[in-house]
């Protein structure tokens, strides 16, 4: 058999659909074929099991193991791991839950999915200098509202209806998990990287449309715009300020 | 080198000789990760271990996987760069796993010729590491020594011994070991690896299992010590993967192999 067919077969047999392997794998006598095979089947479902429980630990325990395993499996016959890199098995995950729970009692599971990704990837951007204030100024003087400020490419913005840093927050440290009230309401969240590690925080739902707008290349006069939309009362000299602070701008 | 251990390396500067990192951990564009590396870099030599490139597999090559693995090689200046002599994924579909290749000739110019894009797109040779593996495809046209002989022969390769590998697939596929390094170049292995192993009954039948998670048994450094003899006190690796220990236990399990021979 030519090695492409040989290779193609036996991974669809893993990913179990019906390829006859019987002239493919050596009956070494001992272990029957089925069995040796189911080794590596098992391999297959336990090593993404862990792969997407690693990125994605806060549904994990949500979930709790027995339908994390499940959801794992429908998740991996939907969404077979496209790469070689492990690292990006999680992926599509978050827009899987959102579509799988649309509507139902674990519909905020997708947001909170999609922000233990977006930790994910701000673990993994690029680094970059970041801009100081004195910098911003120069930047910003000459025309304002005109200007583009390059957000930096660790940083990550989320929103949800729902309070998903409540509920990521209350899944850290050792112990008992914190109940949250899902009624709690809309949370915005801001995803950046420190020295100490990935950072997240509260942010007002103007603040985020700033930030989304300027990570778009959209000028600050647009950007400033989208914000008081929101809130007409936003101090965005402050808010910039802010930014700056916490390295949120790069040159 | 595992990521909870980056702290603790760089506090402590453990007296070991060089370290290994799997590729595919440090792929990011940036970050702790890539950083801690670096700083590991500054002080040891370092090896990177590739898991995840599957060069015997008949689906094209991920193009965007080598940029990275050649950006980080770039990057961190490794004293070798090694993949497995394995095959991963079919039709665009992953197992993330290390499959056994079937040992045929084509299988071997396919390997081969991978290898050698691998080569030019580094610019170097390249370490293949030989897999542990549960079953064979039928129409073997190698004993797995042999096809390891030919593809470094063939695409100018080096070899990365498994000595676990080997002992696991001694006894699960019935070969004996000591032959298994007869046939195998001696020139041509550059680095050894060692790991842990479990040893598990399928319908009542033993089968090894490849872990990583645990220490190096009796017969697998008994079969070192043959190794060593053979083809020279090349670098070796003690391989922990899962189930992480303290990084003592790791220093102790590497001061053991150093010792032998």
């Amino acid at each position: 058999m030519r090695l492409a067919d040989l290779q193609r077969r036996f991974v669809a047999n893993l990913y179990g659909e019906p390829a006859d392997l019987r002239d493919v794998v050596r009956d070494e006598g001992g272990i029957a074929v089925a069995d040796r095979v189911a080794i590596y089947r098992n391999n297959l479902r336990t090593g993404f099991e862990k792969a997407l429980a690693l990125e994605f630990p806060v549904i994990a325990t949500l979930c709790g193991e027995a339908f994390f395993t499940r959801l794992a499996r429908e998740f991996q016959q939907a969404h077979p791991s496209a790469c070689g890199d492990l690292h990006y098995v999680g992926e599509p995950f978050p827009p899987y839950l959102r579509q799988r729970f649309d509507g139902g009692d674990h519909a905020y599971f997708a947001d909170v999915a999609t922000l233990e990704w977006a930790r994910e990837q701000a673990a993994r951007a690029a680094d970059a200098p970041p801009l100081d204030l004195a910098k911003l100024g120069a930047h910003t003087a000459a025309d304002a509202a005109g200007s583009r400020i390059r957000v930096h490419p660790a940083v990550r913005l989320t929103g949800s209806r729902w309070p998903v840093l409540s509920i990521w927050e209350a899944h850290q440290g050792p112990g008992e998990v914190r109940g949250v009230d899902l009624g709690a309401g809309a949370e915005q969240v801001l995803v950046r990287r420190a020295a100490n590690g990935i950072l997240l925080e509260r942010i007002t739902a103007a603040e985020l449309a700033l930030l989304a707008g300027l990570q778009r290349d959209e000028t600050l006069g647009a950007a400033y715009e989208s914000a008081i939309a929101i809130d007409p009362g936003f101090d965005v000299a402050a808010s910039l300020q802010r930014c700056v602070a916490r390295g949120l701008f790069c040159g | 080198m595992r990521a909870p251990h980056h702290r603790e390396v760089l506090e402590r500067l453990p007296d070991v000789g060089w370290f290994e990192a799997h590729s595919e951990n440090y792929f990011a564009d940036g970050g702790g990760s890539i950083a801690a590396l670096e700083r590991v870099r500054e002080r040891w030599p370092v090896a990177l271990h590739g898991v995840g490139l599957a060069l015997g597999s008949a689906d094209p090559l991920d193009r965007e996987h080598l940029r990275r693995l050649a950006r980080l090689a770039r990057r961190i200046e490794p004293w070798a760069v090694s993949e497995h002599v394995c095959w991963g994924h079919a039709g665009g579909r992953h197992t993330n796993d290390l499959l056994p290749m079937p040992r045929t000739r084509e299988s071997l110019r396919h390997l081969v010729a991978r290898v050698s894009e691998l080569q030019d797109a580094l610019g170097r040779q390249v370490l293949l590491e030989n897999v542990s593996s549960y079953l064979e495809f039928t129409g073997a046209q190698y004993t797995e020594a042999g096809y390891l002989a030919a593809l470094a022969a063939e695409s100018g390769c080096a070899l990365l011994l498994d000595v676990n590998n080997v002992y696991v697939n001694a006894r699960n596929h019935g070969f004996d070991a000591e032959s298994y390094f007869d046939e195998l170049p001696p020139a041509a292995v550059r680095e050894f690896h060692l790991a842990g192993h479990e040893v598990t009954q399928v319908g009542g039948t033993e089968i090894r299992i490849d872990t990583h998670d645990r220490l190096v048994c009796d017969e697998v450094w008994a079969l070192y010590a043959s190794a060593k003899r053979r083809f020279g006190p090349v670098p070796t690796l003690i391989e922990w993967d899962a189930a992480l220990p303290s990084l003592d236990t790791l220093v102790a399990e590497a001061k053991r192999a150093d010792a032998i021979g």
